[in-house]
């Protein structure tokens, strides 16, 4: 005898399983979606946090303001705290995003013999990871640089934090690293900014077009501001 | 005579596979007399008959209703997912789409999630793994309610009926260069979450299929919208945005 037919009312699909998350290590048990939510996530702290490190440096301008604000800075309590946070944020964004961009990279193992677009991709979305890749380099040499003051672009002998930024940055090397790196990000963030809106989910077919300029603008924006400084530098010839 | 009265003259380049475990290669197929007014897909059927008179195999691909609408149809053409016409099937485009000695090369969707099973046959069933996982509505709701007693607002209508447009064809996975399955699951958990029908399943649903898509080994969207722009019923990528939305509440929900 056959089986009797199931009722419509008593699918025994609603209670099947959900799959399991892919396996491996790297993955932490995350689902594509939660990944890429984190690394938005962590890309609107950084873009945060670009804005604020922008407004401290362009106060380099006015004389005095910088080293003020930099005693100010390095007085507070917090400023480990503070550095420990956007580590980790950073290390979030950039081990997911390589995460994700090594399961993309699987997941499309043969390219077409003719490569065509239907031109909505753009050069800065689809340069994600190299643009990326360039301001983790870039991160690490900063950090040495400004930080720890390694003598990678000259090494002179200075008073205060504003002197060696300003005769740092107006060695040529200097200024032509530091222009790259600013510029590498303006582009991650052309893209970046209206990308993580849509992963969030904020976003819609209305607010789209205004998103994406929005996401360009921040881009510009900050590559610009902070290559004011590098500008400044090189027309004051270091002094 | 015009090129218009002798048909096209065309010169094909394509994929050619015995089977999933053939490596593949480009063969090359000259046509004539290809009337502007076929469908890409008659001109295939031309090419066939032609390799079948000369006792050549004949070129697998996937048709079935060839009005745009079952979602069966499709190769890359060009590099271009069901060839380059703006929201058309492959089984919707003509030939007059095309210049008199054009060379067309035609290869399958790739996708590691779409092993190619001939030609420029793919096995899309990771998509109906994506469906049985919860793109259904299995609460009773009884017989068909009268028209309107159900009130479903004008917005959540129109939306969820451009998402249920999807025929589930791939091309979202065949142009996107992570081969993400995004834009057809998005479409699918919109359509119902945006009826009330879908409601009582609607946290499982998007839970479900987003892991099912994981499992299939489809990779995740970075948003170059080239799927959007590819797809034959021009599915907005405004779903991958709810998609994401829905499975963040869901999760939310679930703590
Ligand atoms: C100042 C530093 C950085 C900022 C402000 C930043 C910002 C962003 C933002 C806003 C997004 C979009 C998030 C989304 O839509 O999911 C993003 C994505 C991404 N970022 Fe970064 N990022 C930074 C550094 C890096 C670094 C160092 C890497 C190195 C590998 C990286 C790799 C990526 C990748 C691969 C993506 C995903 C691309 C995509 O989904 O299209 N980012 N980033
Ligand atoms: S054959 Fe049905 S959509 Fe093309």
């Amino acid at each position: 005898m056959s089986e009797p037919a199931p009722s419509p009312g008593s699918s025994a699909r609603i209670s099947a399983p959900i799959a399991t998350p892919r396996a491996g290590f790297l993955h932490a048990g995350l689902s594509s979606v939660t990944k890429k939510y984190a690394v938005a996530m962590s890309g609107l702290a950084l873009v945060g946090f670009l804005f604020a490190h922008l407004a401290g440096n362009l106060l380099i301008l006015i004389p005095g303001a910088f080293d003020q604000y930099a005693a100010a800075l390095h007085a507070s309590p917090l400023l480990p705290l503070a550095e420990i946070g956007l580590f980790a944020v950073f290390v979030v964004h950039v081990a997911l995003a390589l995460v994700c961009a090594r399961a993309n990279r699987d997941a499309k193992p043969q390219k077409y013999a003719v490569a065509a677009t239907r031109g909505k991709a753009t050069l800065a979305s689809r340069t994600m990871v190299i643009t990326g890749c360039t301001v983790l380099v870039f991160v690490i040499v900063h950090i040495a640089h400004m930080k720890f003051r390694a003598p990678l672009f000259g090494n002179p002998t200075v008073e205060t934090g504003s002197q060696w930024v300003l005769r740092t940055l107006a060695h040529p090397l200097g200024a032509l690293f530091y222009a790259a790196g600013v510029c590498a990000v303006g582009v991650h963030l052309s893209h970046g900014v209206w990308s993580l809106f849509q992963t969030l989910g904020w976003n819609s077919k209305r607010w789209h077009a205004r998103l994406t300029c929005l996401s360009r603008a921040v881009g510009a924006l900050l590559a610009a501001g902070f290559l004011l400084i590098v500008v400044y530098a090189l027309l004051r010839g270091g002094r | 005579m015009s090129s218009k009265e002798q048909g096209l003259h065309l010169v094909l380049e394509v994929w050619r596979q015995k089977g999933p475990e053939d490596a593949g290669r480009f063969e090359s197929y000259v046509l004539d007399s290809v009337s502007p007014d076929n469908s890409f897909l008659e001109m295939l059927d031309q090419l066939n008959e032609k390799l079948v008179k000369e006792g050549q195999e004949p070129v697998a691909f996937d048709h079935d209703c060839r009005e745009g609408i079952c979602g069966a149809c499709g190769c890359v053409v060009n590099g271009q997912a069901h060839g380059h016409e703006k929201g058309t099937t492959l089984c919707q485009l003509h030939m007059r789409s095309f210049p008199n000695g054009a060379k067309l090369v035609l290869e399958p969707f790739r996708a590691t999630a779409f092993p190619v099973l001939r030609d420029l046959v793919v096995d899309r069933s990771a998509f109906d793994r994506i469906i049985q996982a919860g793109g259904f509505v299995s609460v009773s709701t009884g017989s068909a309610p009268d028209a309107n007693l159900v009130p479903v607002a004008k917005d959540n209508a129109e939306k969820a009926m451009d998402a249920a447009a999807c025929i589930g064809c791939g091309a979202c996975v065949a142009s996107c260069k992570n081969s993400s399955a995004m834009l057809f699951t998005s479409a699918k958990v919109s359509h119902l979450a945006l009826l009330p029908q879908g409601q009582v399943e609607r946290e499982r649903r998007v839970a479900a299929m987003v892991a099912q898509m994981d499992a299939e080994g489809f990779g995740a969207c970075t948003n170059t919208q080239e799927c959007e722009a590819a797809c034959p019923k021009e599915i907005s990528i405004e779903n991958i945005a709810r998609m994401n939305r829905e499975f963040f509440k869901a999760k939310l929900k679930r703590l």
